[in-house]
This record gives structure tokens, C-alpha cells and sequence, in this order.
């Protein structure tokens, strides 16, 4: 016991070091002034040359989001938010002028994406993956576009979409996510600066992957992403988004909201690797995570799979969800949640079965360490009309120190004597016998450690893209870093 | 090689003593068999020698190569060239064998000073060490020992011992749920290690695997001591008569 | 009614008065909404005792007497496990009269089952209360029987203590018409080494609602919760269970199975928790439903809440319909659908029943409450 001990200690002990994040480019920003109120919507709709039918419509939500509560039914807390201390619009000075190619985008930002891992230039980009780069509210590079648009794959930062293809944007922005969903979604429907718009035409079977990185860098300053996924029948695309954040004693609030339609036959994978800043070992700083995501499998036999490793953030508030309305669609949700220090995690999913013979499959694998507190949350319903339908969820919870709390909150609601409904969960700790196996074959602890929980989350691990796979493993060892190498 | 003094080890959640003033002697190249009686203290021995929790050493010393055996962790033990084979290998889900091995392999050759093998070089290491001891190398992709048969963990553990080159092995009951066929290749797999500088005990509670792995020195373990040395004639012994005079006396 | 019980009423009165029946909004009543029972009208308050309590008169090493005229420890007691935030606990013990008592005196074991038998018509309203003590090393089988076609309400509270070593089977079988609203507490806290045996059968009333709470607060208690729903017509029945672990080397086993045919609606929400530094904790769940009827509904929410590392704990939970396969190997044998049918789902309850083989109320009073369940359920069902 007395090395278990010593391995939570060095838990305890893990140090804002280990986050290679967290510098800070320091660059002109446009910003508009503090707080939030309808001038500030309007602020921002203007700034982004908006028709006045996407003005009319960021008002109405928040006009409501005026009259709604901050939900409080997650178990997170955190001290009240002063939505009128932040700033709703940072922008580099130099994306104003609106760079044409990627040799006019400001030096500093090219290396900043540089330093993150995400090279936007000719020579060093990755090969077979398109990125969409957002700093603070604004998108300031997308690699591949030519190459994307020879397949007719629209991809691009949702305010140009609004300009180059409002029909589109018009036609489903809102439709997954209603701005009055929740707190948060109308929040973002409000403010919401940028994001990624991506739609992939009948029979397209987009060629490369597609990401978008978001950045926080400005101080005091919220960031509301807006992704909108439109994959049309027989379509398939795979999207990852990155996000990171400089280190700072403040807490900052990302509240997005991600919408993906998928028509009949189409699929869309969409994997999100969440490194936001998670604070310091005494809780302070980190970046509030509050987001929505949801997508509707519209047509037949169409498949969403969301898959997510979330290692970052002081608090998150997340629930990526199909709702699966098609007959035969398919739902997926593959999770790896990482808690250490004092953060805090409530996520989940939710699988709302519609239509016959759809099927759902839950994979949650939550850690927590240090003092954090996690819950996985998620909800399983089985609507009358769901003849056939399937799911299987498998939850498991792994502790690291005696400190940290493991919660498993499933909610299944079934309503057709022909669906069927699995869900297993268990929480235990790291097995003595499996470290000390391991440490009589020569690995010290902190190796054992991370050897045991990399195949804890592996069935994860192994859904993601080839080309974030082995980016995302080092990410679990980095965030249990301190025990595990 | 190893010598043990008068040594006392208790469960130390219950204070239950397990040994009682054990003594052993091993030299260079030799192979020792310790027999004895269910509850005698056999794996427990094993357990204390390789460091493992919840156990408390009251009195007595353990010196590994003149190195004060009980002050080092459990790895360090392993990087001094100990060796403990499981008596139940303990499964890791979604843990590939090959990396768990590779891992083994190198944190042990960072602690003795030599380079690390790359990805190529150890595959290499690890399929030759399979062929010899006939093993499938289809079983360096699965996870580790997860879903294995009695014989496929027991061979994982000798391939185990095969890459990890120690100087001194226990073998606790490996031969414990293996058939004849089973108990041959892992015998073999022993046999094939044993040379001048590398010493083997072998704990068993039967004398089948002594006909297999021919040991140098008997020792009948019962309540925490050793009661009885002699040569390989004690384990014949043993088999016709039984542990029941022993039990008797313990 | 002496001065302490007095004031635990006005107190429950005061904190109903704010609480109000919940609706669907407080988290704990999500699938069972009360809120129309502010509307109710269930008649005048009566009977609030079991009608053969003379006969536990006598019983050696049992006390029974009533907590007023109870010492100041055991009137203590009254309440204690109960959690007013509840609205139905604050109702129930707002409208709570006398308390009886069943006092086991410590190292006895009572062989013969201690019976509280309810049994109800007319409409009105109902608030058993009970007390059961168990002293060190006592052993007691205590049944619990709710029955009759009572167009009212009944709303018991039963508060059980089982001291160090001592244990408790716990057998309660809720029966009541198609016109009641049962609203029932069982709050069971555990000493050290002490087992606690809880057995429901939940097949009457229109609209039910179970709450159990146990806390095991000595090291080396066990509790097992086993519970059934057999439900039709347009019944909904909660089973809302809570095990809290406050104690190191405790152990938990739940099971709670639901039938449910025609458009019944069944909740089981079950909670285990395990709170700080109560290590080496071995709790299990596992909750099914099955449905029968078309218009039948299964909710289970199932919830681990942890905060000690050294624990195992798991929890299960399926819903689905019988299994095609099996019924058609079943048919395929000559079995009518009808009588295959039953005798799956007699398999599928089995389990929690397996091993109450020789348990004398189970033989006597719900097998016939089980077998009229399934006989009604599968007479009309369609032969198809």
C-alpha cells in the first residue's frame, strides 16, 4: 500500500508544467467592449457583415436566454459567472484585413498553430487532413480548401459560409440545437463567433479528414463556437476539433454549440480531442466547458459516432447526443474522461431512439485523480415508435487516490416492449495485483500506471483517427503526469 | 547468489505469521525445489522475496548478491536480476503483450545501463525468444494474459523470463493446471535457461515437475520453515509418502 | 402523544407546507409526479395500526409498546432515519399519530414472523408508523402486508434499527386495489456485522411509491435488496432505493426486477454510495425490466455515487421483451404461447425469489398474490 501511496501523492502533486499549452502569443487584438447586451449582439452580428435575418435571430435568443436559469442539476460547482465581465468578440488585428492565402496570415499566428502541434503552411501541414484554425472569435486560416472544393466538399469558418452559402446555413442552423435548447445554447446562439461549416453533397465520400483547432488566447474573453455538420445522403465525412488554452489564474467560459444533420445512408465521425487549460493544482483558473452537442440522424440507415477524450477544462458541461430519427440509424458515443486535481466533469450522452431498428452503443471510460469529482450522465429513451431498437452501454469508472470522486448517473426510459435496452457499469481502482505484476517485470510505478490505464481506454483510443491516435495516448499519460509517465 | 536468515513475514493485515525462521542458501547455477504441504508458507515466500504488499518482515535478512534484498522496491529487485513467475499471471485488458514486454524489457535494460531496443529490434528479440520456446507469435498481439489458457500464461511467463535474462527465477507452481504436453514445453523452456550463473527455486507442491526441472537440492517447507533438505531422492520420496508426517508435525 | 413526537409532526407539517407535492421537475420524483395529489381528496384520516398487533402480544424477547409510552432513547429514534426533505416522508410523518414498536431484546431469536397486516376498504387515509429495534445479536423475521380496495391513501413509515451482529429478513408485499395510492418509507440503518434482508413485492395500488434507505454504519454489515414489480392495467410503481456505504468493509446486493404488462409504468431508481474514506466496499446492482404490454414503459435509473478508491462496485440494468428465440424453442416443444410466455417470465422473476425456498409468508401469501398476477396477465393475452 505504502507504493500506492506514493503514486497518489505524485498525483497530487502534478504541476501546470506538464500543460505545454499554455503560453500566450502576444498579438494586437480588435476586441468590442466589455459585457453583454443587445448592442454587443448586434456588435458582433455587424462585424461579421450578418443579414439581418442572423441579427434578428442571435436577438431572439437572447432575448430569451435573458428570462432563463444557469442549470444547476449537474454536479459541478463552480462561483457564479459574471456574464457581463467578459469579452464576447477578440479578433487578431491582423484578420481584419482578411487574408486571401495562407502567406498573408499574420507570422505570429502561423507560429502559435506551429508551437500547438498544427502547422498551417504548405511544407509542414499534415498531410490528408484539412484544418479550419480559430483564434479567439475569429477563423484565421483553412488549409486544403481547393482541394476539398474539387469534390464539392464545402468547408469553411461558419461567418463566410453565412456570406458564400446562406441558403445552406439558413436551412439548418438551429434546427439540432434550438437556440432556446438550454442556458448555454442560447447563450451561444446569441454570440456565437466562429466555427466550422462542412457540407458534403450526395454520394461524396469526403477525401481527407477534416479539423478545427480552436485557440483561446485573449484574456478575459469567452469563446462560442459554432459548428454546423451537414452530411447529405450517401455522404461520409471524419472531423476532429482540438482546443487549447494559454495557462491563467482567471476563468475563462467556452460555451459552444455543434450541430451534425445526417441524411440517409450518410455518416459522420466526429472526434473531439478537449485539452483546454484545466487549471492549477489548487483549482485555480481553467476554462469553464458548457457545451451542447447533438446530432440527428435524419435519414435511413444513416450513423453518427461521436468520440471524445477530455483532459482539459475546470469544469465541463458536456452531452454529445444523437437523436435517431431515421429507421435503421445508428448512434455511437465513445468517451475517455480524464479528471485530476480539482476539475470537474459531468458528461455523457444521450441516445434518443425515434425510428425502427435504430441502434446505440455507449463506451465511457472516466478516470479521476487528485481531488477531482466526475460523473458520467446519460440518458438511453426508447420512444413507442422505436421497434427494434437496440442499445448497449458499458460505463467504467477507474479512481487514483482516495480523494477524488467516480459518479455513474444513467437514465434509461424505454416505451416499446420490442426495443432492448443493456447498460452495465462498474468503478473500481487500479488493481494492486496488476501493478505489482508489472513492477516485478521491472517497471516502476508511475510506468505501470500508465500502461495499465492505456488499456483501460483503449477500446476508445482505438475509434479515433489514425492521425490523432497517438497524439491523444500521450494525452492521458501527460494529464495523469506525476504518476504516470 | 541468495541467502536467507531466519526470516519472519506475517500477513500484515492480520498479523498472521507465515514464516517462522526460514534459512536457504543458493549458489550460483544451482536449482533448489521447495515442497511442502497447502498453507506451509511456499508462496509466501515467493511473494516476500519479490516485495509485494502486505506482507511485514518481523525479523531476519535477505541478501541478493551481497545487496540488502529487502530495502529495495519492487522493481529494483526485478532490475537486480530477480525474477518471479506467477503462480496466477495476473491479466491487463487492452494492454498488447508486446508492449508490456518492450516496456519490461527496456526499463530493465535503462536500470543495468544498457540502450534501449526500438520498436524493429525488440519484435525481432521477441519472435526468435517465441520460436524457441514454441510459442504462437499471434499471442504477442493480444492483451496480456487476458483470455489465455492455463499453458498459454504459463509460457507467457517463461518467454517473460526468456527476454527478461534474470539471474535468479522463482517459479511459483508454475506447474499448477498444466497437462503433460503444457508441462513439457515449459519445462523446457526452464531447462533451456539454466547455466552456471543462474539459479532457479522451484516451488511446487508435486514432485511431477522435478522429473522435468531436475533441482540440485530438496527443502520440504511446513509452518514457516524448512523441516527437511536432501538431494533430488527426497522429492521421490515425498511423492510415495506424502506431506502427512509433516502436517503433523506443523 | 408526548411532546418530542409532537413537535417531529409540526416540524414534517412545516417542511411539507414548503415542499408541496413534487412534480416531475425535483430530480427524485422525475418519473413519478405527484403533483396531482393536491387536488386529492382521500377522505378522513383512519386505522393507522395493523389490525392483529394483539397477536405479537406475548412473543418472547419482543416488546411491543408504543413510543409515547417508550423511554426518551427510543422515542429519539422516531424519525431519525427519515429524511424530511422528502415530501412524502415530511406528508406521512406530518399526519404520523401513534408509533408502535417492536423491540427485539438483544441475543434472541423470534421464530415466528412478526406480522403487521393492513388491510383497507373505503376511502380514506392511512399513516402506519413503526418502530422496530433490534438488540445486539437479535434475529427476527418481520413481515409487512398492505391489502384491500381503499379508494384512499396509504402512506406508512416503518424506521428499522439492527444493532451490532444482529439480523433482520424483511419481507413487505404491497397488494392494495386498483383505486389506492401507496406512498411507503422503509429507512434501515445498520451496526457493525449486522445483516438486513429486504424482500418487496410491489403488485397493487394504482399509483405506488417505495423509498428505501439503508445505511450501513458499522463495519461488516450487509444488506440485500430484492424487490419485484408486477404490474398491469394502468398501474405505475417507483421503487426509489438508497444504499448508503458510511462505513468501511460493507457490502451491498441489490436486485429489483419488473414485469410489466398491458400500459404500466415502472420506475426503479437505485442509488449506492459510498462516502469518503469508507474503503473496501463490495456493492452491486442489477435492475431489469420486461415488457409485455405495447403500451408498457420501464424508466430505471440506476447511480453509483463514490468517493472512496478502494471499492468495487457495480451496477446493471436492462429492459427488453421475452426473448423470441426461447419462446419460439419453448413452442417448438408443444408449449402454447400463452403457457410458454408465463413460464418464461416465472423464470425471469425467480431469481430474486431463488433462494426464499421454506420462507412460510412467501409460500402462504405471495405465491397465490404471483400466480393471480400471471394467470390475469397471460389469460388475456393473445395466442399469437
Amino acid at each position: 500500500m505504502a507504493a500506492t501511496a506514493d503514486t497518489v501523492e505524485r498525483v497530487k502533486k502534478i504541476s501546470a508544467e506538464t500543460y505545454k499549452y499554455g503560453f500566450e502569443t502576444d498579438i494586437e487584438m480588435d476586441r468590442i467592449p466589455k459585457g453583454l447586451n443587445e448592442d454587443i449582439v448586434r456588435m458582433i452580428s455587424a462585424k461579421k457583415n450578418e443579414p439581418e435575418w442572423l441579427l434578428e435571430w442571435r436577438l431572439e435568443a437572447y432575448r430569451r436566454w435573458t428570462q432563463m436559469e444557469e442549470p444547476d442539476w449537474a454536479k459541478v460547482s463552480f462561483p457564479k459567472i459574471d456574464y457581463n465581465d467578459y469579452y464576447y468578440y477578440a479578433a487578431p488585428k491582423s484578420v481584419a484585413d482578411k487574408p486571401k492565402s495562407l502567406d498573408e496570415v499574420d507570422p505570429k499566428l502561423l507560429e502559435t498553430y506551429k508551437r500547438l502541434g498544427i502547422p498551417l503552411d504548405e511544407q509542414e501541414r499534415l498531410a490528408g487532413v484539412a484544418v479550419d484554425a480559430v483564434f479567439d472569435s475569429v477563423s484565421v486560416a483553412t488549409t486544403f480548401k481547393h482541394k476539398l472544393e474539387e469534390v464539392s466538399v464545402i468547408f469553411m469558418p461558419i461567418s463566410e459560409a453565412v456570406e458564400k452559402h446562406p441558403e445552406l446555413v439558413r436551412k439548418y442552423l438551429g434546427t439540432v440545437v434550438p437556440t432556446t435548447d438550454n442556458y448555454f445554447a442560447a447563450l451561444n446562439s446569441a454570440v456565437f463567433t466562429d466555427g466550422s461549416f462542412v457540407y458534403v453533397p450526395k454520394g461524396v465520400r469526403c477525401p481527407m479528414e477534416l479539423s478545427t483547432y480552436f485557440r483561446i488566447n485573449a484574456q478575459e474573453t469567452g469563446q462560442f463556437e459554432r459548428t454546423l455538420i451537414v452530411c447529405d445522403d450517401d455522404a461520409y465525412v471524419s472531423y476532429l476539433e482540438g482546443c487549447t488554452a494559454p495557462m491563467r489564474d482567471e476563468n475563462q467560459l467556452h460555451a459552444a454549440v455543434v450541430e451534425l444533420v445526417a441524411m440517409d445512408n450518410s455518416e459522420i465521425k466526429y472526434s473531439t480531442v478537449q485539452n483546454w487549460y484545466p487549471g492549477d493544482e489548487n483549482g485555480k483558473g481553467g476554462i469553464y466547458n458548457f457545451v451542447t452537442k447533438r446530432a440527428q440522424c435524419r435519414g435511413v440507415n444513416s450513423k453518427v459516432s461521436w468520440t471524445q477524450v477530455e483532459t482539459g477544462s475546470a469544469v465541463t458541461w458536456k452531452y454529445p447526443s444523437c437523436v435517431l430519427q431515421g429507421d435503421g440509424s445508428q448512434g455511437e458515443f465513445y468517451s475517455i474522461a480524464i479528471t485530476n486535481n480539482l476539475q470537474q466533469a459531468d458528461t455523457g450522452t444521450k441516445m434518443i431512439h425515434v425510428g425502427k431498428n435504430t441502434r446505440s452503443r455507449i463506451i465511457s471510460k472516466g478516470i479521476s485523480a487528485g481531488r477531482s469529482d466526475q460523473t458520467y450522465r446519460g440518458l438511453v429513451k426508447m420512444l413507442p415508435k422505436a421497434e427494434g431498437a437496440r442499445n448497449f452501454t458499458q460505463c467504467d469508472s477507474l479512481l487514483i487516490g482516495d480523494r477524488c470522486g467516480a459518479h455513474t448517473v444513467p437514465y434509461i426510459e424505454a416505451a416499446n416492449p420490442s426495443a432492448a435496452v443493456e447498460h452495465e457499469a462498474t468503478t473500481s481502482k487500479v488493481s494492486d495485483d496488476q501493478l505489482f505484476y508489472c513492477r516485478q517485470r521491472g517497471m516502476d510505478e508511475e510506468k505501470a500506471l500508465a500502461l495499465i490505464v492505456n488499456g483501460f481506454v483503449k477500446e476508445v483510443l482505438q475509434e479515433l483517427p489514425m492521425e490523432f491516435a497517438v497524439e491523444a495516448q500521450a494525452l492521458v499519460e501527460i494529464s495523469l503526469e506525476g504518476s504516470v509517465g | 547468489m541468495l541467502s536467507i536468515q531466519n526470516l519472519h513475514a506475517q500477513i500484515e493485515d492480520d498479523q498472521k505469521m507465515i514464516l517462522k525462521g526460514l534459512n536457504l542458501e543458493i549458489n550460483p547455477g544451482e536449482v533448489h525445489a521447495i515442497m511442502g504441504p497447502n498453507g506451509a508458507g511456499k508462496s509466501t515466500l515467493g511473494n516476500v522475496l519479490a516485495g509485494k504488499d502486505g506482507y511485514e518482515v518481523t525479523e531476519g535478512s535477505v541478501f541478493f548478491k551481497g545487496e540488502d534484498l529487502l530495502s529495495l522496491e519492487v522493481e529494483e529487485r526485478a532490475h537486480a536480476g530477480l525474477f518471479l513467475a506467477f503462480q496466477y499471471p495476473v491479466e491487463i485488458p487492452g494492454v498488447q503483450m508486446l508492449n508490456f514486454l518492450r516496456t519490461c524489457t527496456n526499463e530493465t535494460r535503462i536500470a543495468r545501463g544498457l540502450p534501449e531496443l526500438n520498436g524493429m529490434e525488440f519484435l525481432k528479440l521477441a519472435r526468435a525468444k517465441a520460436a524457441e520456446l514454441k510459442i504462437n507469435p499471434d499471442m504477442l498481439k493480444r492483451s496480456v494474459n487476458s483470455g489465455f489458457s492455463g499453458g498459454e500464461k504459463k509460457r507467457a511467463e517463461i518467454l517473460q523470463m526468456a527476454l527478461l535474462e534474470p539471474q535468479f527465477a522463482i517459479l511459483d507452481e508454475t506447474d499448477s493446471g498444466l497437462d503433460i504436453d503444457a508441462l513439457r514445453i515449459v519445462s523446457e523452456g526452464v531447462n533451456a535457461l539454466r547455466d552456471a550463473k543462474r539459479s532457479f527455486l522451484v516451488i511446487t507442491h508435486y514432485q511431477r515437475l522435478l522429473d522435468h526441472i531436475k533441482p540440485d537440492h530438496v527443502h520440504v517447507l511446513a509452518d514457516g520453515q524448512i523441516v527437511r533438505s536432501g538431494g533430488p531422492e527426497l522429492a521421490l520420496e515425498l511423492e510415495e509418502r506424502g506431506y502427512v508426517h509433516y502436517e503433523k508435525a506443523a | 402523544m408526548t411532546s418530542v413526537l409532537a413537535n417531529l409532526r409540526q416540524d414534517a407539517d412545516t417542511r411539507f407546507a414548503s415542499l408541496g407535492w413534487p412534480n416531475r421537475r425535483v430530480e427524485a420524483y422525475k418519473y413519478t409526479d405527484l403533483s396531482a395529489l393536491k387536488q386529492a381528496d382521500f377522505g378522513a384520516v383512519v386505522a393507522n395500526k395493523a389490525h392483529d398487533l394483539n397477536a405479537l402480544n406475548g412473543i418472547e424477547g419482543l416488546t411491543l409498546t408504543t413510543a409515547s409510552q417508550a423511554d426518551a432513547e427510543v422515542q429519539a429514534k422516531v424519525g431519525s432515519l427519515l429524511p424530511l426533505s422528502d415530501a412524502v416522508a415530511a406528508y406521512s410523518t406530518a399526519h404520523m399519530d401513534e408509533v408502535t414498536v417492536l423491540h427485539v431484546a438483544a441475543n434472541t431469536k423470534i421464530e415466528q414472523p412478526l406480522i403487521l397486516d393492513h388491510h383497507r376498504s373505503g376511502k380514506n387515509a392511512s399513516f402506519p408508523r413503526y418502530l422496530v429495534i433490534l438488540e445486539r445479536g437479535a434475529e427476527a423475521d418481520l413481515v409487512e402486508r398492505y391489502a384491500g380496495d381503499s379508494e384512499g391513501l396509504t402512506s406508512p413509515v416503518v424506521e428499522v434499527f439492527v444493532a451490532a451482529g444482529a439480523h433482520l429478513k424483511h419481507y413487505r408485499a404491497l397488494s392494495e386495489g386498483s383505486a389506492t395510492t401507496h406512498l411507503g418509507w422503509t429507512a434501515t440503518e445498520l451496526d457493525r456485522d449486522a445483516s438486513y434482508r429486504h424482500v418487496a413485492l410491489n403488485h397493487g395500488a394504482a399509483l405506488a411509491r417505495h423509498n428505501i434507505r439503508v445505511t450501513l454504519a458499522g463495519s461488516g454489515a450487509h444488506v440485500d435488496l430484492l424487490g419485484l414489480h408486477l404490474l398491469q392495467g394502468k398501474q405505475s410503481c417507483d421503487s426509489h432505493t438508497f444504499i448508503k456505504h458510511a462505513a468501511p468493509h460493507t457490502t451491498s446486493n441489490e436486485v429489483y426486477k419488473s414485469v410489466v404488462a398491458d400500459a404500466a409504468n415502472s420506475i426503479f431508481q437505485g442509488k449506492i454510495y459510498v462516502a469518503k474514506d469508507s474503503q473496501k466496499i463490495e456493492g452491486n446492482q442489477m435492475s431489469r425490466g420486461l415488457l409485455l404490454g405495447p403500451r408498457a414503459r420501464v424508466n430505471n435509473k440506476p447511480e453509483l455515487e463514490i468517493y472512496a478508491d478502494d471499492v468495487i462496485c457495480s451496477h446493471g440494468s436492462t429492459v427488453g421483451a421475452l426473448d423470441e428465440s426461447a419462446l419460439f424453442y419453448l413452442r417448438a416443444r408443444g408449449i402454447p404461447a400463452a403457457k410458454a410466455k408465463q413460464l418464461m417470465v416465472e423464470a425471469f422473476i425467480k431469481e430474486v425469489l431463488e433462494d426464499l425456498d421454506g420462507v412460510s409468508e412467501l409460500e402462504t401469501h405471495w405465491k397465490p398474490l404471483i400466480d393471480a398476477y400471471l394467470s390475469s396477465v397471460f389469460s388475456s393475452a393473445p395466442d399469437a
